[in-house]
């Protein structure tokens, strides 16, 4: 399978990660290898339908649906992280221009 | 006296019968470290942190209090696991600056236990690699040949149990992060089933397949251990309910009514002969030990890598899809717009694996594909389940190779992504079954490298593998060569 300089360039907006050229060439011939070698699982036929469907057993345990909360201290932990902040709030370029 | 190469039973005994101080056993540990910085195997020191807690255990132990389990024994965390208040990378320039807000669950039962945390170790980036030439903090060498890799991704948590730069380490395993590096380095690596140690607090690659355990000098060190990590958490709703078994208490049992496949499969095309022959020797080993060997065949097992490098990069590309910039973690100052924000941020965080993997993961599961190839791959991975589950009602264990050559050269593989993911081969079945697996020390190359064999056990068999690995230790003393550092 090969994979396009154009076809990795929407991987990549998808992705949401910037490539360089030079970048978009190597991944172009990576990933065609990549693919190639997975390609061989679509040779094996004797598969059952029944995987098709959801089969994980779920959760071995559930907790209980409730908001447990964060006190101040950790509120303030957490948000010591944050890279751009104003005040309590994380701070991002505008969603909608 | 000398510290050299302790046990945990040796270090927990010594500070018992006050033969040496906790605060000696850090110190001596903290030298090792300066003295073996060449090997790369630590992100993050914690020597004050390490040197105050040491004290405060001989306080306890000058004030005649009884120890904990593993009180006073210095450990190392691989950097995707985390420990709170500390820098956690996960190998990651995004999270250069990132510090854990929580204990893992795995890091909150040992500290229970009274470990001391030397510091993080060095790991492929997000645990995605298999020589640790991925992180973004340099790779590590191997301490038997500093020109060579140490495996990975827990590639500085093998190299600090080999170098003795600690008790024991803890590493996670997806597809045979604990026991390539294992068999890499010497030591004894325990990937336990998957569900049976919860995941809480690890950074999450593949979240079907990730797994932590230990790294050690023995198997009964790992039993130990697993006894502790294996405990109930409400964090984790995929741990299994069934409860944990006194594993190091059925060390001992007997092993000869016991047999072991030999899975004909792993011992074709592309094996190299000394490893080959080392394994060979391990099993004469075995049947003197009793234990009955019998010729397995699993058909399907080949197709094992394939399906991991399908699931793997699909669960990679939505994990990942976290590291944004936004609430923590290394953003691009040159965005000019949101979009911007996300890819400058993540291109320059991210590293060249960790990129190449989220866009085979997007492809995979993109609409007009993921029928042909995420969906496959999980028929096919029911089909490997259902066959291993048919061999292990013949069988009580497998012995296979941990890796089919010995540690390669460092910048060997680098250039050629698809060869470096068969590094994984004999590794990825248990990740993809279900099961647990063991790696332990069975012999040396004649260029004086380790080689590694795996003990693979039905989902939840631990006892029967660490029981396999403990007999075999008793009666070799491969677990016992040290590398010349």
């Amino acid at each position: 399978m090969s994979i396009t300089l154009t076809e990795v360039e929407h991987l990549a907006k998808l992705a949401r990660i910037n490539l360089s050229g030079a970048e978009k060439e190597k991944y172009a011939k990576d990933l065609s290898a990549i693919l190639d070698y997975v390609k061989q699982l679509q040779q094996v036929k004797s598969v059952q339908r029944a995987v098709d469907r959801a089969e994980a057993p779920g959760p071995s345990q559930w907790r209980a649906d409730a908001v447990i909360g964060t006190s101040t201290a950790e509120q303030e932990e957490l948000l010591s992280q944050v890279p751009e902040r104003s005040d309590r709030l994380v701070k991002t370029k505008p969603v909608f221009k | 006296m000398s510290f050299s190469y302790l046990t945990i039973k040796q270090i927990t005994d010594g500070l018992e019968r006050k033969e040496f101080s906790c605060a000696d056993i850090v110190e001596y540990y903290l030298n090792r470290i300066e003295a073996n910085k060449d090997l790369n195997a630590f992100i993050t020191l914690l020597p004050e942190r390490a040197l105050l807690e040491a004290k405060k255990v001989d306080q306890k132990i000058q004030s005649g209090q009884r120890l904990k389990k593993f009180e006073g024994v210095p450990i190392s965390v691989k950097d995707i696991i985390l420990t709170r208040g500390v820098k956690a990378t996960g190998g990651s320039r995004i999270l250069e600056n990132y510090y854990a807000p929580y204990d893992a669950s795995v890091v909150k039962f040992l500290k229970e236990e009274g470990v001391i945390i030397l510091g993080k170790t060095n790991c492929d980036e997000f645990a995605m690699g298999a020589s640790n030439e991925n992180s973004a903090f340099g790779p590590v060498k191997n301490p038997w040949d500093k020109s060579r890799v140490p495996g990975g991704s827990s590639g500085g948590s093998a190299a600090s149990v080999a170098a003795d730069l600690c008790a024991f380490s803890v590493g996670t395993d997806t597809g045979g992060s604990i026991r390539q590096p294992a068999a890499f380095c010497g030591v004894t690596g325990l990937k336990p089933t998957y569900a049976r140690v919860s995941r809480h607090g690890l950074m999450a690659m593949t979240s079907s397949l990730d797994q932590a355990g230990p790294f050690t000098r023995t198997a009964e060190e790992a039993a130990q251990i697993l006894e502790v990590i294996a405990r109930p958490d409400h964090y984790d709703a995929t741990l299994s309910p069934q409860a944990a078994e006194p594993y190091s208490q059925r060390l001992n049992e007997p092993v000869k009514n016991l047999t072991i496949g030999l899975p004909k499969e792993y011992f074709g095309n592309g094996l190299d002969q000394e490893i080959k022959s080392a394994i060979q020797a391990a099993v004469k080993e075995f049947k003197k030990l009793g234990v009955k060997i019998k010729k397995v065949s699993l058909p399907h097992t080949a197709y094992s890598l394939a399906v991991y490098y399908v699931i793997l990069p699909a669960e990679v590309s939505s994990n990942l899809a976290r590291y944004d910039g936004i609430r923590y973690g290394s953003p691009s100052k040159a965005a000019k717009n949101l979009e911007e924000f996300y890819s400058l941020t993540r291109a320059r965080g991210f590293g060249a694996e960790v990129k190449r993997r989220v866009m085979i993961g997007t492809f995979v599961l993109s609409a007009g594909y993921q029928d042909a190839y995420y969906k496959q791959a999980l028929r096919v991975q029911k089909i490997i389940q259902q066959e291993y589950r048919q061999v292990f009602k013949q069988v009580d264990a497998l012995i296979t190779p941990t890796t089919p050559t010995p540690p390669f050269k460092l910048g060997e593989k680098l250039n050629d992504p698809l060869t470096m993911y068969l590094a994984d081969i004999y590794t990825v079945s248990a990740n993809i079954a279900g099961l647990c697996g063991l790696n332990i020390p069975c012999g040396l190359t004649k260029d004086k490298l380790p080689v590694g064999l795996q003990l693979l056990g039905a989902p939840f068999h631990e006892s029967t593998i660490l029981k396999l690995g403990h007999h075999f230790q008793q009666a070799t003393n491969w677990h016992q060569r040290r590398p010349p550092v």
